[in-house]
């Protein structure tokens, strides 16, 4: 190491020292006491992650038993490569959002500004992060294999393989975080079409039966070979690159992290939405305006049909979300389908409720309009009751082939299944933040008002609430109750103040 | 006496007995005033002397645990359109849609009140408040000042009799100041009644004509 170098590295591992002094002067709590919540986490870790284990080893070992049409033993073959796809789709996702390589504002404002070699800083975040996101993808790559039958051998393959993947991507992602047409958002895009297409391929019984090997095939230990290697090869590159990362590439991401830290510790997903969604729309500056359109309260309906133009992508999302009970249709499941209806049509319809929650959030725009806030949230809520109504439609086939009933009652059922999904996705985007004038409970994380847990449920407690009675009786009776109690949610959800 | 003079006459804003606590805190204690078109009544106070409480209280955004508010003698409700027409209200809360952009929202607004030539007055009002090279501009890409120019730009675009302004003066500069005073006297001289709190003597000076001093202030 040259000389420079060497001395650079020394003040920064100075001021790490400052800093660790700094909070440990403020520590709080025994050694005893951290040793003994030491022991009771790690403890935790395993008692938790064995139940999990085995409670996949049993799934398994019962899909095994009742797991015998072609379209099951299909879906089960691929099941692990279509979870590992949507892992890193996600994964990689979230890696572009963040940067990969950022650092909070404080940091970025303090330590930045410091002549200080910014590499050396940053390095041990680049390395904790490509560590960080290999580990995940490989607990649910693991998991997934073993959900689907595989040995213990070709599940620590398969992990290894995923996990290769995930940290190649990383680093290639570190390696173009300056540009703006980042290599990885071509890797997510390529691994959502594989996802996807897979799918599609399955509902229409041309997936191949994948085998589901005890012991993993000699190419996939070679594959994860390479692309550990080049997860290791690009990993040098980024971290030499890390010195040369401009402060404005490091922060763009950075600045998330007070908002959606704050938005996380309490639970509240919708503000982790808005801030998401401030975020993006806040990056892109400006667009084409439009001007025009119709009066009264259709001028708000008009406006989400300038959202769709702008964003179409969320349209396409939502029109790819249909091959989703098809598939599961093709697995085998039966009434459970129209659970998946409205699981796809609460996740994919969200996008389309942003004027819902803006007029939920704060009463500054709501009170700019001449209708009672109902009626104004009843017009924010006309496009995505129509897109999750053709969703609706477009699934009405599957749950027609699941269920084994008329027509006209598949019908009503998924056009029921899409109304709770809708419900579903207001009750998420209209949910309050934790209050913290209630009365507090107790917790091991201090004292946390009691709608604090019960906010992380949000939205889904409506999607069983709305689908037990199709559930109960996949009939024209169970439709209708199912449509009766969306109707009284969206009713109330849309007029509370 | 005409009939514009006689409407003059009758108070836009009535406000009798308001009394509002939180918890064993009496914020307000049995406030009143009334404020008639074409004059403005400013209230006044030190922090925390209630008046942002007397706005929320009177635009229903908090209830009053008792008194009575009527906007043109027609006793508040937010439900009703006639009084949602009537009434323009510039909180503290400024929020945006993040995924439109500032004509749009301009538009957005007229054209639910069914404003007529709707682009004409949205270009003249963003003219004015200094945003029409902004027009493109996403909210989140404004700086508070500009975001708070939007918020009373949004007032603007739509029919008010009675406007309500919450320390309107934040975050705007000297010339967005100065503006404002100049918009403001107009809409006081075409008949709107206008009540805002403020902390600024430079805008209560050139305004008020009503003085609702609370918590004790002079």
């Amino acid at each position: 190491m040259p000389p420079d170098a060497r001395s650079a590295a020394r003040e920064v591992r100075e001021l790490r020292g400052e800093i660790r002094h700094w909070r440990r002067s403020r520590a709080n709590a025994s050694l005893g006491q951290a040793i003994s919540d030491a022991y009771i986490g790690v403890l935790a870790f395993v008692m938790l992650g064995s139940m999990l284990v085995n409670t996949l080893i049993g799934v398994a070992g019962l899909s095994e038993e009742h797991c015998t049409s072609q379209g099951c033993r299909d879906a089960r073959g691929l099941l692990p490569w279509v979870v590992a796809g949507a892992t890193l789709v996600v994964l990689w996702a979230l890696a572009r959002t963040f940067g990969p390589v950022y650092a909070a504002p404080s940091v970025a404002y303090w330590l930045m500004e410091t002549p200080l070699d910014r590499g050396v800083l940053l390095r041990g975040r680049l390395r904790l992060l490509v560590a960080a996101f290999a580990l995940a993808a490989a607990a649910v790559a693991a998991g997934a294999a073993l959900l689907a039958g595989f040995g213990a051998g070709s599940t620590v393959a398969f992990a290894l393989l995923v996990a290769g993947a995930a940290a190649s991507g990383i680093a290639l992602a570190v390696l173009g975080q300056s540009s703006t047409r980042n290599p990885v958002l071509v890797l997510a895009g390529l691994a959502l079409a594989g996802t996807w297409g897979s799918l599609l391929a399955l509902t229409l019984h041309r997936a191949p039966e994948l085998e589901r090997p005890q012991s993993a095939p000699a190419w996939w230990w070679l594959l994860g070979g390479v692309l550990t290697a080049l997860a290791v090869v690009a990993g040098l590159a980024a971290r030499r690159l890390t010195r040369r990362l401009r402060r404005r590439d490091i922060v763009r991401g950075g600045t998330l992290v007070p908002g959606l830290g704050g938005a996380l510790a309490n639970l509240d997903l919708a503000l982790t939405y808005d801030v998401l969604l401030a975020y993006r729309w806040r990056s892109r500056g400006s667009a084409r305006s439009r001007r025009g359109g119709p009066s009264g309260a259709a001028a708000l309906i008009w406006t989400d049909l300038i959202r769709i133009a702008r964003s179409p992508v969320w349209l396409v999302l939502l029109a790819a979300a249909v091959v989703v009970p098809y598939a599961a249709q093709t697995a085998g499941a039966e009434r459970v389908v129209v659970i998946v209806v409205a699981g796809c049509g609460f996740l994919a319809g969200l996008p389309f409720l942003s004027a819902l929650r803006v007029l939920t959030r704060t009463a500054g725009v709501a009170r700019q309009f001449p209708t009672s806030l109902g009626a104004t949230r009843g017009a924010a809520l006309a496009v995505p009751a129509i897109l999750l109504g053709c969703f609706g439609l477009a699934c009405v086939p599957a749950v027609h082939r699941a269920v084994d009933v008329p027509w006209s009652t598949a019908l009503l059922l998924a056009l029921a299944a899409a109304a709770g999904g809708l419900a579903s996705g207001v009750r998420w985007v209209t949910g309050r933040p934790p209050d913290y004038g209630r009365p507090l409970i107790t917790s091991p994380a201090g004292a946390v008002p009691t709608n604090l847990y019960g906010s992380a449920l949000r939205g889904f407690d409506i999607l069983l609430l709305t689908t037990a009675p199709m559930l109960l009786a996949p009939s024209d009776g169970g439709a209708a109750g199912s449509l009766v109690i969306s109707a009284i949610v969206l009713a109330y959800l849309a007029n509370r103040k | 006496m005409s009939a514009k003079q006689a409407a003059k006459k009758q108070p836009v804003l009535e406000v009798s007995g308001l009394v509002k606590r939180f918890g064993e805190h009496t914020v307000l204690s049995d406030v009143g005033f009334e404020v008639r078109a074409g004059r403005a009544a400013v209230l006044v106070g030190p922090n925390g002397s209630g008046k942002t409480t007397v706005l929320r209280c009177v635009t229903g955004a908090d209830p009053a645990d008792e008194g009575e508010v009527s906007i043109g003698g027609e006793p508040y409700d937010d439900r009703s359109p006639s009084i949602r027409s009537a009434m323009a209200v510039v909180m503290d809360d400024i929020d945006f849609f993040p995924d439109l952009t500032v004509v749009e929202h301009l538009d957005l607004y007229a054209r639910a009140h069914r404003v007529p030539n709707a682009d004409a007055l949205v270009d003249d009002v963003l003219r004015e408040v200094g945003l029409f090279a902004q027009a493109a501009q996403l909210p989140g890409s404004l700086s508070s000042g500009q975001r708070r120019r939007l918020a009373l730009a949004g007032a603007f675009v739509r029919p008010r009799r009675l406007l309500i302004l919450d320390e309107p003066e934040q975050r705007l500069d000297e010339e967005g100041l100065e503006w404002l005073i100049t918009r403001l006297q107009r809409e006081k001289r075409e008949g709107l009644a206008i009540l805002f709190a403020s902390h600024s003597p430079r805008l209560v000076e050139a305004l008020a004509d009503d003085v609702i001093a609370l918590g004790g202030a002079s």
